[in-house]
């Protein structure tokens, strides 16, 4: 009989033996292919998004009569030359609410592909979208339909200059988003591990009131008419490597949850991450609306992220 | 200078992607060859492991990971692959072993064939293993972080894939010994 060791030195024996080269018809074939393989942002993809087929429209586009959101220049560069600083801006600079000018144009579902400045239909990201939101596209940014756009390519939403703009209808949250998988089941869009009522203010309360990240101060806000409050949130300058991996998450890279919901909640973009959130009741449902960017995010992207906030039209 | 590479295909740079993939893809060859025992099946895994790395390269947060990251993505292509393939053909014949075989007094002819016949009854999970321990010499602990499932989990289906080489082996040497009784 063969001892533990001796069927150890054997298999190795044997794994030893083939080949140890890659042909040069199998770098050829992969670079044909990349060639026509586009590259996925790195824009949160949980594994559960729902992209509806049938995107009900709203049959008739009111006027787009938007609030534009001026002033709240919330998004402060941190100076100093100690590196990153993880503390936000301790006040949310109160919003002006002023009417900007209609467009004639109809707007067009946000595509996957580049956005050239027009007015674009989304949805929430949720199981039911009970609302459609109209926003201008940056020029040069990129659509995730239905749900968000990130920055102009390759940068999209990564760390450390990238931005994206997303929409949502958060309905929870986890205490520790590094450890998301609560029920050990990696599966993504698990309920929230902390309770969260179903108003703006719930919400609000509830951010705030997480240790895993810091908050500003909440002020009031208008969108479209429709009330709620703003504020930022620093997430840590951590590379989430030792978190929680989707169980369906080809790359295994771990993720830190911010957001939960059905349809798999929002992550963390990358270290350091900074979120500016507008939070508002649209008829009875929250919208939460996400600005994900960071420290080194280009004023001009940042500037052109509240632009998209300015010109939002939401159609219950 | 691999990292520079890396960050450049993360940024979309090709070119950049195709000399890493002249770089690593030896190894990466290595192990899919290893757990599916067949060059053109093996080809075939490697090739859209790669096109799947490229495709995701930019969620790739740490670079430092690369090597770890494709040895999971080209580990599930090839159990998935071994998976069809063990419903297919249904150990109906033995795949040729490509490649030299190289002098080891460790293994005679028939430790090889026997090794070959133990393999291939192996679950695809447990090929893989085998494979990541044996092969690229990865601890437990690093193979349940490349496959993304328990360390427990991972030490069991060692276990039993040991077992079953050396179950393999075994019945190998009974047969020989057999065959001098007769």
């Amino acid at each position: 009989m063969k001892s533990r060791s001796e069927i150890d030195r054997v298999m190795e024996a044997w794994l030893a033996d083939g080949p140890t080269a890659i042909p040069d018809r199998v770098v050829e074939v992969v670079a044909a292919r990349i060639g026509v393989q586009r590259q996925r942002r790195a824009w949160p993809v949980p594994g559960r998004i729902h992209v509806p087929t049938q995107f009900k429209l709203v049959a008739a586009l009111a006027a787009a009569v938007v609030v534009a959101v001026a002033g709240y220049n919330l998004l402060p560069k941190q100076g100093g030359s100690g590196g990153q600083s993880t503390t936000p801006p301790t006040t949310a600079p109160t919003v002006a609410p002023t009417t900007a000018p209609a467009t004639d144009a109809s707007p067009i579902a946000v595509p996957e592909a580049e956005l050239t400045g027009a007015r674009y239909r989304f949805a929430p990201l949720s199981d039911d979208p009970s609302f459609e939101i109209v926003a201008t596209g940056p020029q040069g940014w990129g659509g995730v339909p239905p749900w968000a756009m990130v920055g102009p390519n390759p940068v999209g939403t990564d760390h450390p200059t990238g931005i994206g703009v997303a929409f949502l209808a958060a309905d929870g949250l986890y205490r520790d988003p590094c450890h998301w998988d609560v029920d050990g089941s990696g599966e993504v869009g698990q309920p929230g591990d902390v309770a969260v009522g179903p108003s703006v203010e719930d919400l609000v309360v509830a951010i705030r009131a997480n240790k895993s990240y810091t908050a500003s101060d909440a002020t009031p806000l208008t969108i479209d008419g429709y009330k709620g409050q703003e504020l930022v949130i620093q997430l840590p300058d951590d590379p989430f490597t030792t978190c929680d991996v989707p169980a369906d998450d080809a790359g295994g890279d771990g993720r830190a949850f911010v957001f939960s919901g059905v349809n798999g909640g929002l992550y963390a973009q990358g270290p350091a991450n900074r979120w500016h959130l507008f939070i508002v009741d649209v008829d009875g449902t929250r919208l939460t609306v996400v600005v994900p960017y960071y420290q080194g995010t280009p004023q001009a992207e940042v500037d052109a992220a509240e632009n998209v906030v300015d010109t939002l039209d939401i159609n219950p | 200078m691999v990292r520079d590479l890396i960050e450049a295909a993360q940024r979309g740079d090709q070119a950049a992607f195709v000399d890493l993939v002249r770089l690593r893809g030896g190894r990466f060859m290595a192990i899919a060859y290893r757990i599916l025992r067949d060059v053109d099946r093996a080809e075939d895994a490697l090739q859209d492991a790669l096109v799947i790395a490229w495709r995701d390269l930019p969620s790739l947060r740490d670079p430092d990971r690369f090597d770890a990251w494709v040895h999971r993505l080209l580990t599930n292509v090839c159990i998935e692959q071994a998976g069809r393939e063990r419903k297919r053909i249904a150990n109906l014949y033995v795949l040729p072993v490509d490649g030299p075989a190289g002098p080891d007094e460790l293994l005679n002819v028939g430790d090889r064939d026997q090794l070959d016949h133990g393999f291939r009854r192996l679950t695809p999970d447990q090929r893989a293993i085998l494979v990541l321990r044996h092969y690229v010499g990865y601890e437990p602990a690093e193979i349940a972080d490349v496959l993304g499932i328990p360390a427990g989990t991972v030490r069991s289906r060692l276990h039993h894939a040991h077992r079953a080489m050396r179950a393999a082996l075994e019945a190998d040497a009974r047969a020989v010994v057999g065959g001098i009784a007769r």
